[in-house]
This record gives structure tokens, sequence and C-alpha cells, in this order.
């Protein structure tokens, strides 16, 4: 076992700059969310009392937790640890189906009282709390559909890591080695969104 | 290393368990803090929270405290535009 050589600097860079692009398009959302919190401040906090905050701060400790397991596999990665860096992948990918799983729990609660967009219980609401839950479904989905992405690219970045724990090693290095790194990148910055998330749609009942 | 000289990248991985408990501590404290009867420093305190856990993921497990002032350049330049955008919707919206 052999220390891996880091990835080159730019294709970290050019991750980053992936990274940005996915910073402004949540930040579009972000600003809806400031520019309507704004105009009905008492209708966010009544809506936001009819979220889960055991479900917000559960998903927000695996998250957390996921985003350890994705550094330690980096980490495992480049001492050139291929097994170690394969269950702590398995684990990332699979606190992030967990994640997902809660998601859906949550969101069928919603469903199943008509908290949705188009419902006709939800239409009778006032219009702040409507915006409210549409902003809800739209961030978190659209974190969620991130979250799932984040899953394939795991269980992809864990095939190729696994072949270079085979005799052409120096090759996969070559033509791979940035998969595990860049993927972690990919993974953190979605913890971090989530990190935003919490507060503002749990946290302010 | 890709690069000469330098020191291996990221953190020990006891001090990433370290962040990791940090952020978890953190997680406690803004639950807490939204329970108190602040007014409006309730917000200010959750989106500072926030802002102090994401700083921590970009800096230790992003990595960014060990590239070069390249990144962190690249980083202020979206943080700068976001803060643009925000800031003059809301120079637009709050004088309407």
């Amino acid at each position: 076992m052999t220390e891996t050589p880091r990835i080159p600097r730019a294709s970290r860079m050019g991750m980053w700059l992936f990274l940005f692009t996915e910073i402004l398009l949540f930040g579009g959302l972000f600003l809806v969310y400031a520019v309507y919190r704004r105009a009905n401040p008492e209708a966010f906090h009544i809506a936001s009392g009819e979220l889960s905050l055991r479900f917000g701060a559960i998903n927000t400790v695996i998250l957390l937790t996921s985003s350890l397991t994705m550094a330690l596999a980096v980490s495992a990665f480049e001492r050139g640890l291929v097994g170690r860096c394969l269950r702590f992948l398995a684990g990332t990918a699979g606190l992030g189906l967990i994640f997902l799983g809660n998601k859906a729990v949550e969101w069928s609660a919603k469903f199943a009282h008509g908290l949705y967009p188009g419902n006709p219980i939800l239409e009778a609401r006032p219009a702040g709390e409507k915006l409210f839950f549409s902003l809800y479904f739209a961030m978190t989905g659209l974190h969620g559909v991130h979250v799932l992405v984040g899953v394939v690219v795991l269980a992809v970045t864990a095939v190729l890591a696994g072949r270079s724990a085979r005799a052409d090693a120096a090759r996969v290095h070559e033509k791979y080695g940035g998969v595990v790194e860049n993927s972690g990148l990919y993974w953190h910055l979605v913890d971090t969104i989530w990190i935003f998330l919490f507060p503002l749609f749990y946290l302010i009942s | 290393m890709s690069e000469p000289g330098r020191a291996p990248a990221g953190a020990s991985e006891r001090g990433l368990v370290a962040l990791w408990a940090a952020l978890l501590a953190l997680t406690a404290l803004t639950i807490y803090v939204s329970r108190l009867n602040i007014g409006h420093w309730r917000a200010v305190c959750a989106l500072a929270i926030a802002a102090t856990k994401s700083a921590l993921v970009v800096a230790v497990f992003m990595r960014l405290k060990d590239e070069d002032r390249a990144f962190t350049a690249m980083l202020g330049v979206a943080l700068f535009t976001m803060a643009t955008i925000l800031g003059l919707t809301f120079v637009d919206v709050a004088f309407r």
C-alpha cells in the first residue's frame, strides 16, 4: 500500500467552479424565500410550526455525520487504504438514503394533511402560508434531488476507487484519481445547503 | 502530493471527528437559541450559527484552508455576487 498522489489543482478548481453554479442556483431560491418571508412574517411563523422539528434535527445530524464519513473516505483513499475508503463511501451513501427515507416519511405526512400546493385545504389558507409550503417543497425537493444524485455519484466513485485496489492501480489513479476527492466536495456542498435550509424552515416557528 | 513542497492536505482523522462533534454542538445550540424569547435576534443567531457551521465545513471538510488564495478569491466572487443580488433586490422591495 502506497500513498496515492493528491489530484491536480486544476481538477479541484474545476469542481469548485461547478459548486459555485450550485450556490447561485440555490441562492435564487433563498432570495425568493427572503423576500416572501419579509412580506409574510406571521404566516411563515405559523406554517413553520407545522413542520416536525424532530425530523429536521435528526436529518441534520444524519447529513453532518455523512460529511464526516465522506471526509474519512477521502483521507483513507489518500493513505492507500482502499478497503477502508470503500466502507466509508458505503456508509456515506447509506446515510444519504436514510436522509431521503426520512424526507419521504415527512412529505407523506404533509400530503396526508393536504398541505401541498393545489390541494383545497392548503388553498384555503392565507397566501403567506401557501408560499411557505410551496418554498418548503421546492427547496427541500431540489436539495433532495441533489442528495439522490450524490448517492449515485458515490456508487460510481466506489466502483472506480475499488478498481484502484487492483494491479493497474497507478493507471487508475492517473485517470480517476480526482473522483474520490471531487465527489467529496460535492457531498459536502449538499450538506452545507442543508445547514441553511434547517433553520430557515424548521426553527422560525 | 501533486504540488512539490506541499504538506499533506486535510486534517487528521481525529481532527475530522472533532469538527463533527463541534458541528453537532452548534446544531444543538441553534435549536436551543430558537426557543429563546429574544425577538428578531433569533433569526440573526440562527443565520450566524448556520454561517459558522458552513464555514467550518468549507474550511476543513472541503479543505479550503489548505488551498491557495485563488480558491478563496473565487469563493469570494461567488458570495459577493450572491450578496449583491440579495442587496439590490431588497433595495427594490423595501421601497415599493
